[in-house]
């Protein structure tokens, strides 16, 4: 039998959901697989990502409903919480999705698994702990890290990122967190339902600045209103200084500087590709915001694909799950395959939940598309009644002949109403179409069927 | 031993790894910034400061190659002297 001229056939730089599951298939078609993980097996989302901050989200909501009973007539003063059974819980969570011990699977897969950096020093050949491994394919999947700002005394000040605000023993008396985007928002809500006075401060003139304009409004004055929260948009962080235990941060809006005393500050001013890998060793171009790479997921260098937060677009698990599918797919097959982004859904898990699929309105206005929008408040439906909550809406989007390009739901469960949106933008359905659906009453999901049927023909 | 002197070996072009030297870096920053006529004193110290951030860089690596920490010293040396930064990182083409 012929030698190959290569160690591997393929290896995957990160076991995140954009590299392991391209992994597991490549293995199970034969292949001679390798994975290379320098952190925790499986990466941001089961470890320290999106599953402990939903297990978090889910017992601060249980907190939430059982203190605010009084309205439905359940009687709720004696509610309490231990934070540090909280913070099992969530441990718990994380310890059942059995990412961080899967080597045992890995080895019955037959993929072999290497544990330290990897670092590109041929277009076929990367180095690990010094050790040399070489293959015929590359799948880059090493995902994101945390971007931290340059604020004065922020450096020489301890504070807190989406990974290390998971593992406080109780939650902070005072936060001030930097970045309103999905991650920070979801940090505020969480940490004020356990009674921290939170400081929510962006750059951008509405929180959630890339969803559409109204969810920001809404959700803002929500925070504000409901959480006691400080929604300081259109603000800039110019310095912080240690006061003792605590810390002072200084900032400025409207032109006029102010300052606020906190005992914490958190960073959530967005994530960056982790491309610091020896890329041009190899041939591949990149940016600072991502690898760059064809329909096919193939970087400049043809061998080497790329998959998930590394190409710097959509920092989404699900997302990174279906890249890792198309580029396995195209290392083994001839015939090659590419993504298709056009209805990919988001949820931002606060309350309520805020999820968008397709296009926004400003995407549209880009594009300079002819559009029509529809939008239909929360209060109108009948479950809006039966839970007492009105704060929410379902804006539709669609093209001139009526078919779904976008759609925003701010709604309980919007996380799951969405993808009745996502099916019919996927799909090429007309707004009329899901309109004349039937959609059980008394359920949020009757908010999607107002909307569309706004949508005039 | 420094952790660095343990732990980082620099792959030359020719495929042998050899240790990397922070003295030798500091010596081709010095040339570098001395050849668009910045001053001496100035040239040392920007490449005192060039050299400890590639120091700071090279400590998550195991190995690296010469291009590699051309590259990120170039990088650096471009935020304290850009016209050396450009010299430091065109000096192989341009030579």
């Amino acid at each position: 039998m012929k030698k190959s001229k290569y160690d591997y056939d393929l290896i995957v730089i990160g076991t995140g959901a954009g590299g392991s599951v391209a992994a597991d298939i490549v293995a199970t078609a034969g292949k001679r697989v390798a994975l290379v993980e320098e952190d925790t097996l499986g990466g941001e989302c089961p470890n320290w990502g999106c599953v402990p901050t939903k297990a978090l989200l889910h017992a601060a909501r249980i907190y939430d409903a059982s203190k605010n009973g009084a309205q439905f007539g359940i009687r709720s003063s004696a509610v309490g919480y231990n934070y540090p059974s909280v913070k099992a819980w969530k441990d718990l969570a994380v310890k059942r999705t059995g990412a961080a011990t899967s080597e045992h699977y890995y080895e019955s897969r037959g993929i072999n698994l290497f544990r330290g950096t990897a670092h590109f020093i041929g277009p076929h050949e990367i180095a690990i702990n010094r050790r040399h491994i070489s293959s015929a394919n590359f799948i880059i999947a090493t995902g994101s890290h945390w971007m931290i700002p340059e604020i004065q005394g922020l450096g020489t000040t301890q504070y807190l990122t989406a990974r290390t605000a998971l593992d406080l023993n109780r939650p902070p008396r005072s936060l001030f967190i930097i970045g309103a985007g999905a991650v920070g928002a979801e940090f505020a809500e969480l940490f004020s339902i356990f009674g921290s006075k939170v400081h929510l401060a962006d750059i951008a003139p509405r929180i959630l600045s890339r969803e559409d304009s109204e969810v920001g409004e809404l959700i803002g004055g929500y925070f504000a209103r409901e959480r006691g929260m400080n929604i300081l948009t259109s603000t800039r962080v110019i310095r912080i200084q240690k006061e003792g235990i605590t810390a002072r941060v200084t900032y400025l809006r409207g032109g006029e500087e102010h300052s606020v005393k906190v005992d914490s500050i958190m960073v959530a001013t967005g994530k960056a590709p982790t491309v610091d890998l020896g890329l041009e060793n190899a041939g591949v171009e990149y940016t600072p915001k991502g690898i760059g790479v064809n329909d096919h997921l193939e970087t400049s260098a043809p061998h080497i694909l790329a998959a998930g937060d590394v190409l710097g677009r959509n920092m989404l698990t699900h997302m990174g799950v279906y890249e890792s599918r198309i580029a396995a797919h195209n290392i083994l097959h001839k015939q090659k395959v590419s993504p298709n982004y056009k209805a990919v859904p988001r949820v931002t898990f606060i309350t309520p939940e805020v999820a968008s699929v397709g296009m926004s309105e400003s995407d549209c206005l880009k594009r300079d598309l002819s559009t029509k929008t529809a939008i239909a408040t929360l209060n109108i439906i009948g479950r809006s009644n039966a839970n007492n909550f009105r704060d929410g809406f379902c804006k539709v989007i669609t093209d001139k002949k009526g078919v779904l390009i976008g759609a925003t739901v701010v709604a309980p469960n919007a996380g799951e109403i969405i993808h009745e949106l996502t099916l019919a933008i996927q799909h090429g359905l007309t707004a009329a179409e899901v309109a004349n659906t039937l959609h059980a009453f008394p359920t949020w999901s009757e908010i999607v069927r107002v909307a569309c049927g706004k949508i005039k023909a | 031993m420094s952790l660095l002197d343990d732990t980082h070996v620099l792959k030359r072009k020719r495929g042998e790894p050899e240790r990397f030297d922070p003295v030798k870096l500091h010596a081709s920053i010095v040339a570098a910034c001395l050849a668009v006529r910045a001053l001496d004193g100035e040239a040392r110290f920007t490449a005192e400061h060039v050299c400890r951030h590639v120091i700071d860089w090279l400590t998550t690596k195991s190995e690296v190659t010469s291009a590699d920490i051309r590259r990120v010293a170039a990088v650096h040396l471009k935020n304290y002297h850009s016209e050396a930064g450009y010299m430091y990182e065109h000096h192989p083409l341009i030579v």
